[in-house]
């Protein structure tokens, strides 16, 4: 008995080192951490490989709830990477961006005006430079349209992306109010691309109701809002989060 | 099935999965770490290393953590280890505390994330640094045996205190035996210490799928409630040490000194650490590890928050 409870230990240490290889492999990975960390969880994945034959064969000292809790890890792990993603259109999509994204040209031209591609993570720390000569120019941006009745009124909605620095539990939402005509043209949860401009809020505006569905962490930016030009709705990019700020052009966009 | 009830359910799993695959590599690495010391390094040996007065012990302790950074969940085996070959309980639990924290890596983590405010650095190492040497102070006297639970040094995982006799390799044979011996001696640990773990991520991952980001807004403008929240909300989203910083930064409308508490309680004490000291460590070590630090850092964000306005 003990022998196969020592056995079954190895094979699940080796299931789940398998699991890790493969999932840095898939199309999934920066669905639960930031892609720069692959190697770390290929290099994981496969010493728990070894270390799970050694236990299945040496192994004599097995546990019962240890055998448990990583079954139900396991389990629970293995729905959630195969059920379908409920949180879409905000996250969900397939790993299919050109290798050539760094390449694409980092302005875009709309009406004779040139407009640098940013996240909204990287206009957020241009938003918070005391005095930049960047605060001034035009940008092109992309996020999900987050509207609520009061913003409405306001003629404003709120552009949210998420950013992941390290893994999904430390996702944050970083957001900007964009001030634009027609909110009520514009889907709650669709995917938007904004042309503007930064511009400085009025102080102590009321945070505004709009959750962001899976994210505790919101970074609602309260100085600065983005005065729209033109607002286009698109498809998601095939990597909906952020996982890069750079501080000059070109920008991850 | 049910619309909400599928997205809770995804981003539970997807949580919970998450955490666990951050904290894999740290918590192996421990793993390996603790198997290598108790494979290759004899309680002689060890006790070499460390100083033998109570504060030279614990400056001895800081120090390590400065220069030998570990994730918080791999820390635990390694501690569990030290202890196991008769390190001072003051210089292991010091070590334990420190350590995730103090280290260049964590630190430049922080600067970043608070985009360069060096007094946040400064005052995190500080209070992490001052809440460690009092926990190790007051646990200074406890025989480092005494200090864990009987389970933790006899048990399925595998203390070698003993003759040897019930082990599966002989201490005394060739270097591939012991490499051998120090690899199952990790698988063990391992399947040990990330149970308690998963346990961790389970419960954070029930604290992320279903607290409101809205309810702690209403904490933010009262600098006692505020710091209490932001404790409240690091122990429960268990976050790694390394991006902290980035999580306490986003959520800026708190006071400063309730975003400093976040990201100097958390480290020390979370979920998924609850689950592992109650693990390791006997009861009143465990209520040593939670409430010595937990009073220093509520005490300090507050009086430093009264100060600074």
């Amino acid at each position: 008995m003990k022998k196969l409870g020592g056995f079954v230990e190895g094979f699940i240490l080796f299931a789940l080192g398998l699991a890790m290889s493969g999932l840095v492999k898939s199309d999934n990975y920066w669905l639960y951490l930031n892609p720069k960390f692959k190697w770390l969880t290929l290099i994981t994945g496969i010493v728990l490989m070894l270390l799970g034959l050694i236990a299945a064969v040496r192994n004599r000292r097995p546990n019962l709830s240890r055998i448990v809790v990583f079954l139900v890890f396991g389990s629970i792990a293995g729905v959630g990477y195969l059920m379908p993603n409920p949180t879409a259109p905000a996250f969900s999509s397939s790993l299919t961006e050109s290798a050539n994204a760094n390449k694409v040209e980092s302005r875009l031209t709309l009406g004779g005006q040139e407009f640098i591609k940013i996240n909204l993570g990287e206009l957020f720390n241009i938003s918070e430079m005391e005095e930049a000569n960047e605060i001034g120019e035009h940008y092109v941006t992309r996020g999900v349209v987050k509207r609520s009745p009061e913003l409405d009124e306001k003629g404003q909605f709120v552009l949210f992306r998420v950013f992941m620095w390290c893994c999904f539990a430390d996702a944050v939402a970083v957001g900007f109010r964009v001030s634009y005509d027609h909110p009520h043209e514009l889907q709650d949860g669709q995917w938007a691309k904004v042309y503007g401009k930064l511009r400085q809020l009025p102080s102590k505006l009321p945070e505004p109701n709009v959750p962001v569905r899976g994210i505790t962490s919101k970074a609602l930016n309260k100085v600065y809002g983005i005065a729209a030009h033109k607002v286009e709705e698109i498809d998601p990019p095939p990597i909906p989060f952020m996982f890069e700020f750079r501080k000059s052009e070109p920008y991850a966009y | 099935m049910n619309a909400v009830l599928s997205q809770q359910l995804y981003i539970f799993a997807t949580v919970v999965t998450a955490i666990f695959l951050e904290a894999a590599p740290f918590l192996l690495l421990g793993s390996l770490v603790s198997s290598l010391i108790e494979i290759y390094f004899s309680p002689d040996r060890v006790s070499n290393f460390v100083p033998k007065g109570r504060f030279t012990g614990l400056f001895f302790a800081l120090g390590a953590g400065m220069v030998l950074p570990t994730c918080e969940c791999g820390v635990v085996p390694i501690v569990r280890r030290l202890l196991l070959k008769g390190v001072p309980s003051h210089v292991a639990i010091t070590y334990m505390l420190a350590a995730p924290v103090i280290n260049p890596i964590v630190l430049v983590s922080t600067y970043v994330a608070f985009r360069g405010n060096i007094w946040m650095v400064v005052a995190r190492a500080g209070l992490v640094a001052l809440s460690a040497f009092c926990t190790g102070l007051w646990l200074s006297r406890i025989n480092p045996l005494l200090a864990l639970r009987q389970e933790a040094t006899l048990s399925d995982l595998p203390a070698h205190d003993h003759d040897g006799t019930d082990c599966e390799f002989n201490h005394q044979s060739n270097s591939r035996s012991k490499l051998t011996g120090a690899l199952l001696h990790a698988a063990w640990e391992f399947l040990d210490m990330g149970k308690y773990l998963i346990l961790g991520c389970f419960f954070a991952g029930l604290m992320k799928t279903f607290l409101s980001d809205g309810i702690l807004s209403i904490f933010e403008n009262n600098v006692f409630l505020a710091v209490g929240a932001m404790m409240f909300l690091a122990v429960m989203l268990s976050v790694c040490s390394e991006a902290d910083a980035f999580v306490a930064a986003s959520l800026w409308s708190f006071p400063k000194v309730a975003q400093l508490s976040f990201i100097t309680i958390g480290p020390m004490v979370d979920l998924k650490l609850l689950f592992m000291y109650s693990a390791v460590f006997k009861k009143r070590v465990v209520l040593a590890l939670v409430v010595i630090p937990t009073v220093i850092v509520y005490v300090a964000a507050t009086t430093l928050g009264m100060i600074i306005g």
